[in-house]
């Protein structure tokens, strides 16, 4: 078993074939590059990436893309239908409007007292629960992603003193009041397509972030590619995408993060194909004008989503389904999730919510690796 | 002529004396010859042969439904008769936990 790890799209990647020789080992060392590429035609914290540069032509007509960028926006228009517009591209305005303009792998390079492992160049997750029982991070990451300003401008991390349990997060504080803006996320039905000539058109203000799909599509493509090479597995920051069995027939063992537990476990899953993805607002968070917001933004509303989850896990066909489902489960919340998921069977979903509970559908079962009975009990 | 006849009647009763204690002793002695005879072995084997072919065996109405397979023990008809074994359940195979190739997590 070959693998190679690295940083992309500001997450941890990983990569690996299940076989073995000199073949494998190149193909995996093409990976990173593959990720570097599609980074810089999809990322919307670069200027002079492809999506930078069609965010603002928006309103100027057709505009023809590469075909890195259609499969990718193809992918988040799919999206956008299976969720019925929960996860949509059109979410950039409000994004920023929240105060995500910039790219958290910039503000972990930041120096930082208390970050003392991200200056030796290692990581530091140090999840602590905060007063309402949710988790925040303090993520340090060695990100290669470019900044669009300067670094001096943000404030990387925030501390927040009160009691004990200081509560750490990412931030970008811009001291401007957050407004209710359900207005900044335009219809994604309104951007036009023109397939035949591999051409788009966006309306005004409707400025596209694509961080909400592009990862399960970069992990389903890279694993798609790997498979001439043997069985494959491909991780970008969480979203997991494989091609079949391992060599041996068995299934690959995932592990699902604790949110509440660095370090822990909840469940290891055994997958024979397909993905699985995880969203939460465990992790990059930040705050703005005083108030604490997430990375998840409802369409509904404009805003971060208000949600009685923590994390979202879901096991799905194929990742990028799997990781339209995790975040449209976190925007619907507990009950509304497992009643969008009871509907489709196809899912499986393992939730977390604020409180700390562990909830599992009936159709993760099949995928839970357990303990068997009466293991290494002797008569 | 009298004593004549007088002493050949004697001789017939003696006669017929000694042959009756000949035949009496005879047949004793073949009785007690018989019973000391061991029975041959063609003969027993022929008596059940010649009983089954009168009264043949009833036909089995009773069909298994899972022939013996090599996941399955047929327990001998003697078993009764060996000592009794300690009642063991089988042990399911040991499979230790794999460890996990990746972990899925929320964006970092």
């Amino acid at each position: 078993m070959e693998r190679i790890a690295f940083r992309a799209m500001g997450c941890q990647m990983l990569a690996v074939v299940d076989s073995a020789g000199p073949a494998v080992r190149a193909i995996l060392a093409e990976v990173p590059g593959w990720f570097a590429t599609w980074e810089q035609c999809l990322s919307r914290f670069r200027p002079d990436s492809e999506l930078s540069r069609i965010n603002h032509r928006a309103r100027s007509g057709w505009i023809t893309v590469s075909p890195t960028l259609w499969a990718a926006l193809e992918t988040a228009l799919e999206a956008a239908r299976a969720s019925d517009g929960l996860v949509t591209p059109t979410v950039l305005a409000a994004l920023e409007r929240a105060g995500y303009d910039w790219d958290f792998a910039v503000l972990d390079r930041e120096p930082e007292p208390r970050r003392g492992s991200a200056a030796r160049g290692g990581r530091s997750d140090t999840l602590q629960p905060s007063a309402d029982g949710a988790t925040l991070s303090s993520d340090a990451l060695n990100g290669t992603a470019t900044s669009v300003r300067p670094p001096a401008r943000a404030r990387s991390v925030r501390r927040r003193r009160g009691s004990e349990r200081a509560t750490w997060c990412h931030g970008v504080d811009n001291s401007v009041p957050a407004r209710r803006s359900a207005d900044t996320v335009r219809d994604w039905r309104a951007i036009r397509l023109d397939p035949g000539r591999r051409r788009i058109a966006l309306p005004a203000g409707a400025g596209l972030d694509l961080g909400g799909s592009a990862k399960g599509w970069a992990a389903d493509r890279a694993a798609r590619k790997l498979a001439a090479y043997g069985p494959a597995l491909v991780d970008a920051g969480g979203d997991i995408a494989v091609t079949g069995p391992r060599a041996d027939g068995s299934p690959w063992p995932v592990g699902v993060a604790d949110p509440l537990h660095p370090g822990a476990e909840l469940d290891l899953l055994l997958l024979s194909a397909g993905g699985v993805a995880t969203s939460g607002r465990d992790l990059r968070r930040w705050h703005h004008g005083g108030v604490e917001q997430h990375h998840l933004i409802d369409p509904r509303t404009g805003q971060p989503a208000t949600t009685d989850l923590l994390a979202a896990t879901i096991v799905g066909p194929d990742v990028q389904e799997a990781e339209m489902a995790a975040k449209v489960v976190m925007l619907l919340g507990r009950d509304g999730g497992l009643h969008w998921l009871a509907a489709r069977p196809q899912l499986a979903g393992l939730l977390v919510t604020a409180a700390g509970r562990v909830i599992r559908t009936a159709t993760l079962a099949p995928y839970r690796w357990r303990e068997p009975a009466n293991a290494g009990v002797l008569p | 002529m009298a004593r004549r006849t007088k002493t050949a009647s004697s001789s017939i009763q003696g006669l017929k004396a000694v042959i009756t204690t000949a035949a009496v002793a005879a047949t004793i002695g073949g009785w007690a010859a018989l019973a000391h005879h061991r029975t041959p072995a063609s003969s027993a084997t022929a008596t059940p042969t010649s009983r089954a072919a009168i009264n043949p065996a009833p036909l089995p109405t009773l069909v298994p439904l899972m022939l013996p397979t090599a996941n399955t023990a047929v327990a001998p008809e003697r078993e009764a008769a060996l000592p009794a074994l300690r009642d063991v359940q089988p042990q399911p195979p040991i499979v230790e936990r794999p460890a996990p190739v990746t972990i899925t997590r929320s964006s970092r």
